[in-house]
């Protein structure tokens, strides 16, 4: 084979090895915006879940009042915190409730319940979170005389997973 | 001397080469085209999924939604009995000229419970929900379906339940379309559901050809509406569910019994234990009897728990 030809072996090769890296390039660049969109639809789709579940989880048998009011039954909602079936139940990062007003500190256990501020009901331990919340009433029942129902302001939050 | 045509090394190679980049291309094509389709379907599944929360019923008898698709889908239901409360997964496919896509990636639920055929196909999918009680609010039963059917000689509550749904493709009567599915009440003639009581549709069964399941109360609707599989299956998810709900009214029994009178926690640990061992519908309406004893008790305490 002549040197001319070599050459021109050598020159197609380099072209061919060109348009290989290019089209890869190109490849991959549509990949990663492909991949950016994907997440962000994930990620608004976590979040639509996840406004309708704080919006309607106050309404679910595991939380709802007896009375049926748009309330947490506090009672439920402590023993419910350590019972291991349901940590995987919902589909979300985490369902924190908080007592608003009065303004009470600490994290609720079976030991000092109902003087407490906040319940950590489920809490998958992702890391990458965000959040959406609601208020709510907080109801339990007290004996002083008789016994009687007593709610307090609170609010519900509930975590969600994001990829973005 | 022959001629013959004659090719330079270098446009064999170039042919070479480019049918090599032109079927990358097509085969990248191609991949491109089927990945964005399964990407579209996971995600109208899991957008689905979402529509689902705002049938939770709270204090209503009933929800009733609709999901409008862009083009005919498939959405296949699947129901099984892994961990503690089960799950169903719920996967779409589209129709893409003559043929259907490969369904798109399962999305998992645990905590609703959605009774259907095992593949619901339209472009409209009907929803609505119902609160299963037994003896205390246990979930929404959420049933899903997009042919017509149509209800026969069913008792004045049941069309009053179905009206108030306000779903557009039930029908009652004289009123319905001869491709609707047709659901007699007692006897009759072509039926292809046939729902079966002795007390006023408290207690009774439904069959759907040579499918037979057991229903009590609110089941009615779903075991109207899906196939055995599904009902059996989201009927022991069900059970389940009441099990867990029986632990945690036990242990908030146990935390008021202090202050006030309540059920007592070993009655609700018995039914948490029958609960779990269901595992047919046949068997819900022997359990019936203990449901009713502890909301008996429950009516009558002092701290009532639901």
């Amino acid at each position: 084979m002549t040197r001319k030809g070599q050459f021109k072996i050598q020159q197609m090769t380099f072209m061919i090895a060109a348009v290989f890296i290019f089209f890869i390039l190109a490849g991959m660049f549509v990949f990663s915006i492909q991949l950016r969109n994907l997440r962000k639809t994930a990620d608004q789709i976590e979040q639509n879940k996840a406004i309708g579940i704080s919006q309607y989880l106050v309404e679910s048998p595991e939380f709802a009042c007896a009375s049926g009011s748009y309330c947490i039954d506090t009672d439920k909602m402590i023993v419910l915190m350590n019972r291991t079936a349901y940590k995987k139940f919902w589909p979300v990062a985490y369902i924190k409730v908080f007592k608003v007003y009065p303004n009470a500190t600490g994290a609720c256990t079976l030991n000092n319940y109902p003087n407490c501020g906040s319940y950590d009901v489920f809490d998958s331990g992702f890391q990458s979170t965000s959040s959406t919340s609601s208020f709510v009433a907080l109801c339990r029942k007290t004996k002083e005389e008789s016994v009687k129902t007593v709610c307090e302001l609170g609010k519900i939050i509930i975590g969600y997973k994001i990829k973005g | 001397m022959r001629k013959g045509i004659e090719f330079s090394f270098a446009w064999l190679f170039s042919i070479v080469a480019g049918a090599v980049i032109i079927f990358l291309a097509i085969y990248a094509g191609a991949r491109m085209i089927s990945s964005s389709q399964y990407q579209a379907s996971t995600a109208t599944a899991k957008e689905l999924s979402i529509i689902f929360e705002p049938l939770e019923t709270g204090l209503a008898s009933g929800m009733s939604t609709q999901a409008v698709l862009s083009s005919e889908t498939r959405i296949y239901n699947d129901c099984m009995m892994t961990g503690i409360f089960g799950k169903q997964e719920i996967s779409l496919a589209t129709k893409s000229g003559r043929s259907w896509s490969a369904p798109g990636g399962k999305i998992p639920i645990e905590n609703k419970y959605l009774f259907s055929e095992n593949i619901v196909e339209g472009k409209k999918i009907y929803f609505f929900s119902m609160p299963f009680e037994f003896p205390f609010k246990v979930a929404d039963m959420i049933v899903m379906f997009s042919k017509e059917y149509c209800l026969l000689n069913a008792p004045g509550f049941i069309e009053e339940d179905i009206e108030n749904l306000n779903l557009g493709n039930v029908k009652f009567n004289e009123n319905c379309s001869k491709d609707s599915v047709q659901v007699c009440f007692g006897a009759g003639t072509k039926c292809d559901v046939a729902a079966y009581s002795n007390d006023g549709y408290e207690t009774g069964y439904v069959t759907r050809g040579y499918e037979k399941v057991y229903f009590i109360k609110n089941l009615l609707y779903p075991a109207i509406f899906s196939d055995a599989a599904s009902y059996e299956c989201n009927v022991k998810r069900l059970m389940k569910k009441a099990s867990q709900l029986a632990l945690v009214y036990r242990d908030e029994s146990n935390l008021l019994s202090v202050k006030c009178s309540v059920v007592s926690g070993s009655s609700l640990s018995d039914f948490a234990i029958q609960a779990a061992k269901v595992n047919s519908s046949s068997q819900i309406a022997l359990l019936a009897g203990s449901a009713n004893i502890i909301d008996s008790d429950n009516n009558f305490a002092e701290c009532r728990l639901w």
